[in-house]
């Protein structure tokens, strides 16, 4: 049999689903710096639906060509920053929470009584799927054509990407979803950017992530 | 016989003078490179709409003497640029690009004062 050697001892999974780990690399993150060195105005998360939160598994994202030494934020998102005031509120909109809006494309300040620092706002263009590597960093893409996954229990990563492949920070209202929860099902929650599912049965089913106005599906097959 | 007034003229000339030692004039020294075009010039800054730049303003009084940062007033006229002192960085200035058009940063010295432009452009 073609895929016996994906089987796991326990003999439980095989899954062709109609993805594709493409292997899309990221790494070259740059550390975030503030213009005049101080370091008081950097960049800060709001949730876990941003990819750049959660710190127990780290981002690597791509060189970026951004003006800013900050990833790029995305258009529409939600994020804080440790102090400060945007200088254009027509940009960077203060939300009644705390933190930004970014409302339009292009460099933003944020001033504080420190320091000040630039944000790149850019345009999302799709959401990227992605899956841990065995270097254990989430850098395999999930795609078009065939993803096999041999674990009962596994993880996908969603962010979205500007025209150029950058992730983009930020918080979106994220979603994940399932068409049969008897094939995968969702555990935890179904809000982050990292998604936690299990493998509960044979069947068909989609896994279906939304993020910001940008959404994927993911198909499986698995079969016992 | 017309008499000239010569003691008229003389008050006039002192009153010039005086009036020019006392005026304030500025030297404005650039300390960030901005990620789109701004510059500081040598009575003017320019910054792009929604980006910030770092100065160092030098307000010199009597040609040569400069006054205490400390000692200075600033306002801002205009809602083009924002205007931000460096906290513990005495004379250091971090000015922004609100929006698009002309703001005037005025730095007053008792009854004395001078005005920096600054031209926001666009993004």
């Amino acid at each position: 049999m073609k895929q016996q050697w994906l089987q796991p001892a326990g003999g439980v999974l095989i899954i062709a689903a109609t993805t594709l780990a493409l292997g899309c690399e990221y790494n070259g993150y740059l550390p975030p710096k503030s213009n005049l060195g101080w370091e008081f105005v950097a960049y800060s998360c709001l949730g876990f639906e941003d990819p750049f939160c959660d710190d127990a598994e780290p981002l690597l994202i791509p060189a970026s060509d951004s003006l800013s030494s900050h990833a790029p934020i995305g258009l529409g998102s939600r994020f804080g920053v440790s102090d400060g005031s945007a200088v254009s509120t027509e940009r960077l909109t203060p939300m009644p929470t705390g933190g930004f809006e970014a409302k339009k494309v292009g460099i933003a300040a944020v001033v504080s009584a420190s320091d000040f620092a630039h944000f790149d706002v850019r345009k999302p263009v799709e959401v990227v799927v992605t899956h841990r590597a065995p270097s254990g960093l989430f850098t395999n893409r999930v795609g078009k054509t065939a993803f096999n996954l041999s674990l009962p229990e596994d993880k996908f990563r969603a962010m979205l990407a500007d025209a150029e492949g950058n992730a983009l920070a930020g918080a979106y209202n994220c979603k994940w979803t399932t068409t049969d929860k008897a094939v995968i099902s969702i555990q935890g929650s179904a809000h982050k950017n990292l998604v936690t599912f299990r493998i509960e049965g044979a069947g068909t089913a989609t896994l279906r992530v939304e993020l910001g106005d940008f959404s994927q599906d993911i198909d499986f097959n698995i079969s016992q | 016989m017309m008499k000239r007034p010569t003691h008229a003229i003389a008050v006039a000339v002192m009153a010039t003078s005086l009036l020019a030692c006392n005026d304030l004039e500025v030297e404005l020294v650039q300390l960030t490179e901005p990620p789109l075009p701004g510059r500081v010039t040598e009575t003017s800054i320019e910054v792009t709409e929604g980006t910030a730049i770092g100065v160092r303003i030098v307000v010199i009084e009597d040609g040569s003497i400069m006054v205490d940062p400390g000692e200075i007033e600033w306002q801002l006229e205009g809602t083009a640029a924002t205007f931000q002192s460096v906290y513990n960085s005495p004379g250091y200035y971090i000015i922004g690009g609100a929006k698009v058009g002309q703001s005037s940063v005025i730095a007053k010295d008792g009854s004395r004062e001078v005005a920096i432009p600054v031209i926001v452009q666009p993004q």
